[in-house]
């Protein structure tokens, strides 16, 4: 076997000089590793933490992982629990969610996410119809009309499809009436409504979740009806709304 | 006894957990397995009468094993379709017959 080290030495000669600054640099830190073998849940009725063997689940500031409600911690540690050898958090929206809520590195108050969630109301999915295919348009008026419909009805506002490409505008009285709605849900549930929102570009749709009129499967395929995307990507993210149902 | 949408909710949801029970430990240890059972058990007993607890319930549940199921399709997919990185100094030594110069010969 002759030395590896003459092969690299006329490999590198053979390639061109780079300079450091032309040549970006890739760092993606390898994914931590499952280290732990058990996952559990221990607290009292107001707070519940999550350990990790013996060692408490801490959130990226260091504060340890404190969630009030039990259902929501079992979830969490279910996240845990199904990490096969690689923790990938990107696909743990739960503990993210909660991570998240707890530090809140943003500083965003309750009031603050309302108006986020309500920012999306005037581009939601559910107002712009798609005109040019005959029966697309049919499919669409099926679909998403009585949602839409439901949404006016129930929370008494006029909210109306659009034309073409023009944003809605919403009236103060919606905004009002709807802030209050979404207001009285807690910071943790509000979290997640926002969530979904984002995941799904659709109030009204996320609304229809949350009183229970439609299923979460349901709102993802209406939000899809049009586009097309991997089911693997849109399928997943759209659940962090069960962190609501589950208070 | 439970209605039957109720039935099929637990059902996958009992089909998801053993995806992600422990090594070692049975299902039934697991604290998520105990609480959804007391859950519905709990709610079982209004059967007859429309309650809204159980619809409640019923759509949590569903939502929860959506969730889970979603995520280990998603596990699933990516292992089938994502790349799996360069190959190391080694193995593409191992190519053409080298050996890495701190290795025994």
């Amino acid at each position: 076997m002759r030395s590896m080290e003459k092969f690299l030495h006329f490999r590198n000669l053979l390639r061109p000089p780079l300079l450091p600054q032309i040549l970006p640099k890739r760092n993606y830190p390898e994914a931590r590793k499952r280290s732990y073998k058990n996952v559990t849940v221990a607290g009292t009725q107001d707070t519940f933490e999550i350990n990790l063997d013996h060692r408490k689940l801490k959130t990226p500031s260091g504060n340890i992982l404190q969630i009030p409600n039990y259902p929501l911690a079992l979830a969490v540690a279910s996240e845990w629990q199904s990490v096969d050898k690689k923790i990938i958090p990107s696909w743990m929206h739960l503990t993210g969610l909660s991570f998240t809520i707890i530090d809140n590195p943003q500083h965003v108050s309750k009031p603050d996410i309302v108006s986020n969630i309500l920012e999306y109301l005037p581009t939601d999915t559910l107002l712009f119809k798609e005109n040019s295919k005959e029966d697309f348009v049919k499919i669409q008026s099926e679909e998403w009309d009585p949602i839409v419909d439901w949404f006016n009805k129930k929370f008494d506002v006029d909210v109306q499809s659009s034309d073409g490409i023009c944003v809605q505008n919403i009236s103060e009285e919606t905004n009002e009436k709807l802030t209050r709605y979404f207001s009285s849900y807690n910071i943790w549930a509000i979290s997640g409504i926002l969530y979904g929102v984002e995941a799904i570009k659709s109030v009204i749709l996320t609304a229809a979740c949350l009183e229970r009129k439609i299923s979460t499967l349901k709102a993802a395929h209406l939000s899809l009806l049009e586009t097309e995307w991997q089911a693997e990507h849109w399928g997943h993210v759209e659940w962090a709304h069960d962190e609501d149902n589950k208070n | 006894m439970l209605s039957k949408p109720s039935l099929s909710i637990l059902r996958s949801f009992i089909h998801e957990l053993r995806h992600i029970t422990q090594n070692g430990n049975k299902l039934r240890d697991s604290s998520l397995y105990e609480y959804v059972i007391k859950q519905f058990r709990q709610n079982n007993v209004t059967d007859l009468q429309h309650c809204r607890e159980k619809d409640e319930l019923a759509f949590s549940a569903q939502t929860f094993v959506t969730y889970l199921n979603s995520r280990r399709n998603l596990k699933k997919l990516h292992e089938e379709y994502h790349g799996r990185g360069e190959r190391s100094i080694r193995e593409t030594a191992n190519i053409v017959g080298f050996k890495l110069p701190h290795d025994p010969k």
